[in-house]
């Protein structure tokens, strides 16, 4: 049953990589900016299936700590495309 | 019985993540990307949670002690995540309107509410 957690892991590994292809040709910054928010949501889901594939659940409060922090970096690049920030 | 639903649940996340990730490729539109990526943040992360919080419980048929460990984890992981990913998706599309990203539709029928709105700002000051 680990080598599927593996497995998994890896191929999220690659999500991640094609994610980063639409940051570098994305036509808006908008999309560059939704692009690196579906990158935190895999790096959330390769914590928890690494918690799986250990049996460690230490990896889940990575999990949420950088669910919480990659949420504030969010909301600050999203004013910044607004253009609250002068 | 336990490692196969666990095994279930793991799939059908990798499959929703896939899924989510060439729709953020194939779609043509902004908004349309947006209904893309909510894919991986709604059930790839449900479902992983899923798998997680299924393993816990075969923990506890098991008689180990480890299982409130991961269970209290991984509910406290969910919650935040699907709290936080719907914020930042609506703040993402927000400020993406807000700053001249017009969709590929046919009737607009947000820009007029965005102009009367403005309007009420103007005159509120």
């Amino acid at each position: 049953m680990n080598d599927i957690f593996m497995i998994a892991a890896i191929i999220f590994v690659l999500l991640i990589f094609a994610c980063g292809v639409r940051i570098w040709r994305g036509p808006t910054n908008a999309d560059r900016m939704l692009a690196l928010d579906v990158i935190n949501i895999l790096v959330v889901i390769i914590m928890i299936t690494l918690s799986l594939w250990f049996k460690q659940p230490i990896f889940v409060d990575v999990a949420i700590v950088y669910a919480l922090l990659s949420f504030v970096g969010t909301l600050y690049v999203a004013k910044l495309i607004m253009g609250d920030l002068e | 019985m336990i490692d196969i639903i666990v095994t279930v649940c793991v799939l059908i996340s990798l499959i929703f993540s896939i899924l989510g990730v060439i729709g953020l490729f194939r779609f043509p539109d902004f908004y349309t990307r947006i209904h893309a990526a909510g894919l991986v943040g709604s059930f790839g992360i449900l479902f992983m949670g899923a798998a997680v919080l299924i393993y816990a419980a075969g923990l506890f048929f098991s008689g180990e002690g480890a299982w409130l460990n991961f269970g209290a984890h991984i509910l406290i992981a969910l919650v935040v995540t699907v709290i936080t990913g719907t914020t930042s998706t609506h703040a993402i599309a927000r400020s993406a309107y807000r700053s001249g990203n017009r969709p590929d539709a046919k009737s607009d029928a947000l820009k007029d509410d965005i102009e009367s709105m403005k309007r009420r700002e103007e005159k509120k000051r």
